[in-house]
């Protein structure tokens, strides 16, 4: 390793990351605000720049020069801390996330890695509502330790679904098994049917849901329900400390998105890819492009996430406590776990028939795509005579 | 161990102390809690650096995500208050200083007894791969493994069988009649 190739890896790349992810968040919170009014009829923020989208700067500037209040009330540094413990972790994830060639770091245990960090982006919020020494802050606080920690499991247990076929293929082309790149280049193939959003539906859901849950965005938005909580955990918060929750969400639903991307949708693999009649497009000899649509691709994954996120947002009711963690505890949890076993033995079959009319791979996706046809086969005739 | 990774030893392991200490002189269960995670991260710092990735993300997911959450949400939820009457207890320094002067003495007993620590022979070679971890953790200590699980799993099933509400209920009545 050179001097400037060192300084690229350990230096400019993950700011590089940084950069593109921080610069994206203004974007999501000006698509939302859009996509919101266009849902609710309105025309939206459309006087500041072209389209309005020079509208989240103008709301940055104004959130800066606010007045940062800090109660006599509080607890001093934890209150002070929160907002950054908040943002810190889903910002750190996004080191382990190949946006193409462009990684902060290709870590060994790149998918424990994400997992370890949004179990500590939990206590952001958490601390806010307690440090805030007020009784809906702090409402909030207990309700979101207890989503995501309920939604975690669920998440996990979807993620090691994929994991699993993951390392089968990483035991047969070479590859760290935990490593998201691993995971996007095992989903190789005919365009969008080799991605794994396919062959993992029941973990595909179950994934979706959970992410909705652990950004707390709505329909599963208690810890800051304001029928109820006021505004739940940044009640207290002001100025730039407010802007700082504000932006750990978009953050936080940017790198669950990405995950989301690699996990289940071919990352940065070009839905084209493979298909015959349209290899003609494949600009992978074509010296720029070849660099610039792999990130094309990412990003384009990761703003059709974003933008399921907003519409589940404002159209979704928000759910009841009790409904949250029946989901969460008697249906992820329990769909996760089968997924899990039936995945183990699927995976296993086909690596024993590795290779009798076709590959183990895809004697697994043909055993997945009949169990879930059966599970819902199942759950049809049974709805149908009850 | 080069000059890089003994600064950054020093870093992690000056922090995780601080954090311990803090953690024992805190005076609200909560900044207690705070110390304890700062510990931990300190502490998979050092796992870090031997080479031991797997480990240090367990520790950060498991005792920093999963458990110290878990502590803080039951401190939250009982709005557990400042326990400045304990620590300043006189009494209570004297027993926390002698058992803490036994315990070193312990450690310092077996360190002597037993000498320097050597990895068994069969030791996996660093670095750790996870699928190597868990190919020994499933095959050759799958039985020790698997009982540690069953272990966790009554202890779990114990709490919800005493938590259950019915039989809270029935003992609070029967309770409430023994007043009577």
């Amino acid at each position: 390793m050179g001097f400037w190739e060192g300084l690229w890896r350990m230096a400019l790349a993950p700011l590089v990351v940084l950069m593109v992810v921080l610069t994206t968040v203004p974007l999501w919170i000006w698509l939302e605000r859009r996509v919101c009014a266009r849902i609710q009829q309105r025309i939206g923020p459309n006087r500041v720049g072209v389209m309005g989208l020079l509208q989240p700067m103008a709301d940055a500037a104004k959130l800066i020069f606010k007045e940062d209040i800090t109660p006599a009330h509080v607890d001093r540094v934890v209150y002070l801390l929160a907002p950054i413990i908040a943002l810190v972790p889903s910002m750190a994830a996004l080191a382990v996330i190949p946006f193409g060639d462009l990684q902060a770091a290709d870590v060994n245990i790149g998918v424990l890695w994400i997992l370890a960090l949004s179990s500590l982006a939990v206590y952001g919020v958490v601390l806010a509502g307690w440090a805030s020494n007020n009784k809906w802050s702090m409402m909030g606080g207990i309700r979101s330790a207890a989503q995501m920690v309920s939604y975690e499991l669920g998440m996990s247990l979807a993620i090691i679904a994929v994991l699993l076929t993951t390392s089968v293929y990483a035991a047969s082309h070479g590859g760290h098994a935990l490593s998201l790149r691993t995971a996007v280049n095992s989903q190789q193939g005919v365009g969008p049917l080799a991605w794994n959003f396919i062959w993992h539906l029941p973990a595909f859901v179950v994934f979706i849901i959970a992410a909705v849950a652990e950004s707390n965005r709505a329909p599963f938005d208690l810890p800051e329900a304001e029928q109820e909580l006021v505004a739940g955990f940044h009640t207290e918060y002001s100025s730039f400390r407010f802007a700082m929750f504000y932006m750990g969400e978009y953050v936080h639903m940017t790198t669950l998105s990405a995950v989301c991307t690699c996990l289940f949708f071919g990352g940065w693999l070009s839905p084209f890819a493979g298909i015959p009649l349209l290899a003609r497009l494949n600009v992978s000899t074509v010296p720029v492009l070849m660099y610039l649509a792999p990130l094309f691709w990412f990003f384009l994954k990761v703003t059709l996430f974003i933008f399921l996120y907003i519409w589940l947002r404002w159209t979704l009711p928000r759910m009841r406590w009790d409904q949250l963690m029946a989901l969460g505890w008697v249906v992820l949890l329990p769909a996760a776990l089968v997924w899990v076993a039936v995945v183990t033995v699927l995976a296993g079959a086909g690596k024993v028939v590795d290779g009798f009319v076709f590959s183990g791979d895809g004697w697994f996706r043909l055993l997945s795509l009949l169990a879930v046809a059966a599970a819902y086969l199942i759950y049809r005739r049974r709805r149908g005579s009850s | 161990m080069s000059v890089g990774s003994l600064i950054a030893f020093c870093i992690l392991a000056l922090v995780a102390i601080f954090g311990a200490f803090r953690m024992l002189t805190s005076h609200h269960p909560v900044h207690s809690a705070l110390y304890l995670v700062l510990n931990f991260c300190a502490t998979a710092g050092i796992y870090l650096l031997l080479t031991a990735p797997f480990i240090a993300i367990v520790q950060i997911a498991v005792y920093a995500g999963a458990i110290m959450v878990l502590f803080l949400f039951i401190m939250m939820y009982l709005n557990l208050g400042f326990t400045r009457d304990i620590l300043d207890d006189k009494r209570r320094r004297w027993v926390t200083l002698v058992a803490a002067v036994l315990l070193g003495a312990l450690i310092w007993m077996g360190a002597a007894l037993h000498g320097a620590v050597t990895l068994p022979a069969n030791a996996l070679p660093p670095p750790y791969k996870v699928e190597e971890i868990g190919m020994v953790l499933f095959g050759t200590y799958a039985l020790p493994f698997e009982v540690a699980s069953i272990l966790l799993l009554v202890a779990m099933m114990g709490a919800v069988v005493i938590a259950r509400p019915q039989l809270r209920a029935e003992s609070d009545t029967k309770k409430e009649a023994a007043q009577r």
